[in-house]
């Protein structure tokens, strides 16, 4: 479990130039930005390739990290998710259909990624919340977070006008933001 | 679209971090969020309400190959001069990665400035290295002292930012100590950018670089454009 007490002073000792302490925040936190990386980006060589300009990115910006704007695992995630998205943007940068076996279904009740969810102290609040979303609202948010999926990619998949689409995850964000405040 | 409805900034912020405010209409938004701290407030209100979502994805460890490309980059950057020098990868990355943005800030910029009566010499965006705009330079008329607005907090409060031109072929040429002020006027003048390409933002201790060459880490950089 990475906490922001062992992150923060990781990415401090990075702004001095310790490659040690980047050595260290990349056996912490590469596992799980590979893995958001993956799910958006669905090529292992793409993905990676972005893992490694963002770790470069981290350790020549890690001295502009502020801890009272964000957490440490927060301001990392924020970096490659949207070179993520900033990637998905080259025109030359045709995306696979999303996987069928890695989405995970969402819309189920049924435990899996909520019960991941539910399993964590730092998410059990919102695995709450978004269980208290419309099932397919809450596949809807699912996909377009951990997919990467834009409003007409989404409206394909699920065979769904646009409008409904769109309507889906306001409605779905907005119930979000009343449940966690 | 009036973007100063708080109820649509809090919208668009929403959709920004899930990931669904794509293309033109992001890139729009980013715009935005440079300019309006309550935006940017928006934003890190929304990433910090969805980030517990990332318990769910399941971890996958990197090929071992990633680490040693990331510490061969690293050693690119190491020897003294090399993240500085114009040549210099970093640099170069920095700048291609985010000079469409840049572009379009620029666009936006230019537009804002023209309908002013002073005429702009000289403005740079510069970016972090998530391609986020942190700062912008501009100089009115050749003479014109440079102006920096800030558009990033959290710099150390023993430490200083200070401004290098970046002259091709040449070493970085002091600009100035920006210090923490969110707009500050620098005593040096437009003249000093005739022919730099780039400029750039180093973290320096307390008054500026002691040697009169950069000594920390290169926390911004973007490509100088004459008006």
């Amino acid at each position: 479990m990475t906490t922001p007490d062992i992150l923060a002073p990781l990415l401090q000792r990075c702004a001095q130039r310790d490659e040690k302490a980047l050595a260290e925040l990349y056996q912490l936190t590469s596992p799980k930005l590979f893995g958001v990386a993956l799910r958006i980006l669905r090529r292992n060589d793409w993905a990676e390739e972005v893992l490694q300009e963002c770790y470069v990115n981290i350790w020549q910006h890690a001295g502009s990290y502020s801890s009272d704007k964000s957490a440490p695992q927060t301001w990392i995630t924020r970096i490659v998710r949207n070179r993520c998205l900033d990637w998905l943007r080259r025109p030359d940068h045709e995306v696979a259909d999303v996987d069928d076996s890695i989405v995970e279904n969402w819309a189920d009740d049924a435990p899996g990624p909520l019960a991941r969810l539910l399993a964590s102290d730092d998410s059990r609040r919102i695995a709450g919340c978004m269980q208290g979303l419309e099932a397919s609202h809450r596949q809807a948010i699912a996909l377009a977070y951990f997919d990467g999926l834009s409003h007409s990619e989404l409206a394909e998949k699920l065979t769904l006008p646009l409008g409904t689409v769109k309507s889906w995850i306001r409605r779905g964000l907005e119930k979000l933001r009343l449940c966690l405040g | 679209m009036n973007y100063r409805k708080p109820e649509l900034q809090e919208k668009l912020a929403a959709a920004y971090v899930l990931g669904t405010l794509r293309g033109p209409a992001r890139q729009r938004f980013e715009r935005l969020m440079v300019a309006d701290a309550a935006i940017r407030r928006s934003v890190a209100e929304w990433e910090t309400r969805l980030a517990p979502l990332n318990e769910a994805v399941q971890p996958v460890h990197p090929p071992r190959k990633v680490w040693r490309n990331i510490k061969a980059r690293l050693r690119a950057l190491r020897p003294a001069p090399s993240p500085w020098s114009w040549q210099g990868l970093a640099l170069w990355r920095t700048l291609a990665g985010g000079l469409a943005t840049a572009a379009i800030v620029l666009a936006v910029i230019s537009v804002q400035l023209a309908n002013q009566p002073v005429q702009v010499q000289y403005v740079a965006v510069l970016q972090d290295p998530a391609a986020k705009v942190a700062m912008v330079v501009s100089a009115a008329g050749i003479d014109g002292k440079l102006r920096v607005q800030s558009m990033q907090g959290g710099v150390p409060s023993d430490r200083d930012l200070e401004l290098w031109a970046l002259p091709e072929g040449g070493k970085p040429q002091s600009l100035g100590v920006v210090g923490h002020r969110t707009r500050a006027e620098l005593a040096a003048t437009a003249r000093r950018l005739a022919n730099v390409p780039a400029l750039a933002i180093s973290l320096e201790p307390k008054g500026g670089s002691p040697t009169g060459q950069p000594t920390g880490p290169v926390l911004y950089s973007g490509k100088l454009l004459a008006m």
